[in-house]
């Protein structure tokens, strides 16, 4: 279960989909992604679950071109990934809180205009209906011209969806859509995402695992930043999320620390102001 | 009874009840203002000398009433009178915040290392822009420390020497010193901004400065806007003042009066003055509740 797993689904051209070849990344000193090797192919549902820390985030990242690996390639379809290839949903939070839903999810496709067309789009649209008919991909046409600030966690995620719908990208990558959200809009943002997709390719990052295995086909576990286990979600253990979530409690630096309550001890306290 | 912690700092803590650092910082401080104050010339007891005492009582024996003839307030032309000079003070303060904001906004944007090269506009960037971006950063921080570190009133003298007296002169000086002032809280504001919204913008393919004002700029255009608001209501006391140096305003009656020790005058100036700053307050944190 420990081993570095590298999927090879059978039956499928190798350098066809989004494929992740011995990737590492590094922030300073720490590594976030390890050697990782996936490959994902068109119309897949993969969640990436894991314990906080394991370098999910990161993987969609590196998948969205935001980050640029230190050692290996990530690549889709055998080019480098584009703003058209693969896309990121960001979180809820990330939108701008002060502008309308329209004003946001206008914000992402900027890239597509003219250099002057994109400074006014957001502001002053005109021509709103692509970003329409994505809201309304997500049941929210009629929140349109409502500041993002007044809507609900669940309808700034699905805003986040529509914004990153603008793309028209052949792999959607969402990172913990989830997150913040009370359990009956959780269920509806998974529901609303994968409605609002066809064929395209679907990565998420999710905390909650039962999510990951009902809604999604495919898992991936993940801790310190190395793939534990890569199965159809039917397939998944128990013994398995038990071992992918005890190796992120253990990790480096967590263990062997006291925690001042031992009186006992003849060993000096350490003292943690 | 209650076990006694018996740790490697017990004794200290028992002794002083502070730890060294706050100790250290206590006794820094202390020393800090003991020397500012020595160089400062700081000496109650001018404050009960004789003389200062005589002074004090003519100030308000001949300070109350305040002057409030009809030819002291309102002048003999449209362009003269202490009430003139009030709206003038005012006008100078609002041009003056206006050309400052004008001169700041790009200098706040050039001075932000969020925008020229740093964060996630440039996770894959040249290095070469990087550098070019970083030049840049610097060059025009500088330009904004400068500005800002020439006082209002000695700007004013410069515009007056260049360019006469009057209020214009008062105009520039507060637009020079304030875009200093404001270029540097507008470039510190969109330095903490929330990367990963700038991040989601700019993942879409938009350019740097789209990302900018779509992601970076909307973040923060209420606290600018309220910071703003402030700044004007600042610029107010500065133009109070301007006049010492003949940049217009009420300044000059406050120079004039001291001067010829028409106390009765002064009480009206200063009254004048502090009517004007309390008014623009009070305007302004309206208008700042009102961003919110």
């Amino acid at each position: 279960m420990r081993n570095k797993h590298t999927a090879q689904p059978e039956g499928k051209q190798s350098g066809q989909g989004l494929v992740f070849d011995s990737v590492t990344k590094r922030f300073g000193g720490k590594v976030a992604v390890r050697d990782v090797s996936l490959k994902l192919d068109a119309g897949e549902r993969v969640a990436v679950i894991g314990p906080s820390g394991a370098g999910k985030t990161t993987l969609l990242r590196l998948a969205a071109g935001a980050l640029q690996p230190d050692v290996g390639t990530v690549r889709f379809d055998g080019s480098n990934i584009t703003g058209s290839t693969a896309t990121l949903a960001y979180q809820g939070e990330t939108l701008v809180d002060r502008r309308t839903a329209l004003s946001n999810v206008l914000a992402g496709r900027l890239g597509a205009l003219s250099w002057l067309r994109g400074f006014i789009e957001p502001l002053l649209p005109k021509h709103p209906e692509p970003a329409l008919e994505r809201l309304d991909a997500v049941g929210l046409v009629d929140r349109a011209d409502v500041p993002v600030k007044s809507l609900s966690a669940g309808e700034r995620q699905r805003v986040a969806f529509a914004r990153a719908l603008m793309q028209d990208a052949e792999v959607m990558l969402a990172d913990e859509p989830t997150a913040n959200l009370d359990p009956s809009s959780r269920r509806n943002v998974i529901d609303v995402l994968d409605a609002a997709l066809d064929g395209e390719l679907l990565v998420t990052v999710l905390h909650e695992v039962d999510l990951a295995l009902e809604h999604f086909d495919r898992i991936v576990g993940m801790a310190d930043g190395r793939v534990r286990f890569d199965t159809p979600a039917q397939a998944v253990a128990d013994d398995q999320l038990d071992a992918l979530f005890a190796a992120g409690a253990s990790t480096p630096g967590t263990d062997g620390e006291r925690t001042g309550t031992e009186k006992e001890s003849d060993v000096p306290v350490p003292r943690y102001v | 009874m209650s076990e006694k912690y018996s740790g490697p700092d017990a004794a200290q803590h028992a002794a002083t009840g502070l730890s060294k650092r706050q100790l250290t910082t206590l006794l820094g401080g202390c020393v800090i203002l003991a020397a500012a104050a020595w160089i400062a010339e700081v000496d109650p007891m001018a404050l009960l000398a004789a003389g200062a005492r005589e002074q004090m009582a003519a100030f308000v024996a001949e300070g109350i009433p305040p002057e409030t003839s009809r030819e002291y307030l309102l002048g003999r032309s449209l362009r003269d009178g202490l009430l003139w000079a009030v709206v003038e003070t005012l006008a100078i303060s609002v041009v003056g915040t206006t050309l400052a904001v004008a001169l700041a906004v790009p200098l706040g944007l050039t001075s932000a290392a969020t925008v020229t090269h740093r964060g996630p506009l440039y996770r894959n960037a040249s290095a070469g822009r990087i550098t070019v971006g970083r030049g840049l950063y610097h060059a025009s921080r500088t330009v904004l420390s400068f500005l800002r570190s020439v006082p209002g009133i000695v700007w004013g003298f410069l515009f007056v020497t260049a360019i006469g007296l009057g209020p214009f002169a008062g105009v520039l000086a507060l637009a020079v010193h304030n875009a200093g002032v404001l270029g540097k809280l507008y470039a510190d504001f969109l330095e903490d901004t929330d990367p990963m919204t700038t991040e989601a913008v700019a993942g879409s393919g938009a350019t740097r400065l789209q990302a900018v004002c779509h992601g970076m700029v909307p973040q923060v255009t209420p606290t600018i806007a309220s910071y703003t608001l402030y700044r004007w209501e600042c610029t107010i006391r500065s133009a109070a003042i301007l006049g010492f140096v003949g940049a217009g305003g009420v300044g000059y009656y406050l120079v004039i009066t001291i001067q010829r020790l028409q106390y009765g005058k002064l009480s009206t100036a200063i009254l004048a003055v502090f009517a004007l700053v309390v008014t623009s307050d009070w305007l302004g944190s309206r208008l700042r509740t009102r961003l919110g």
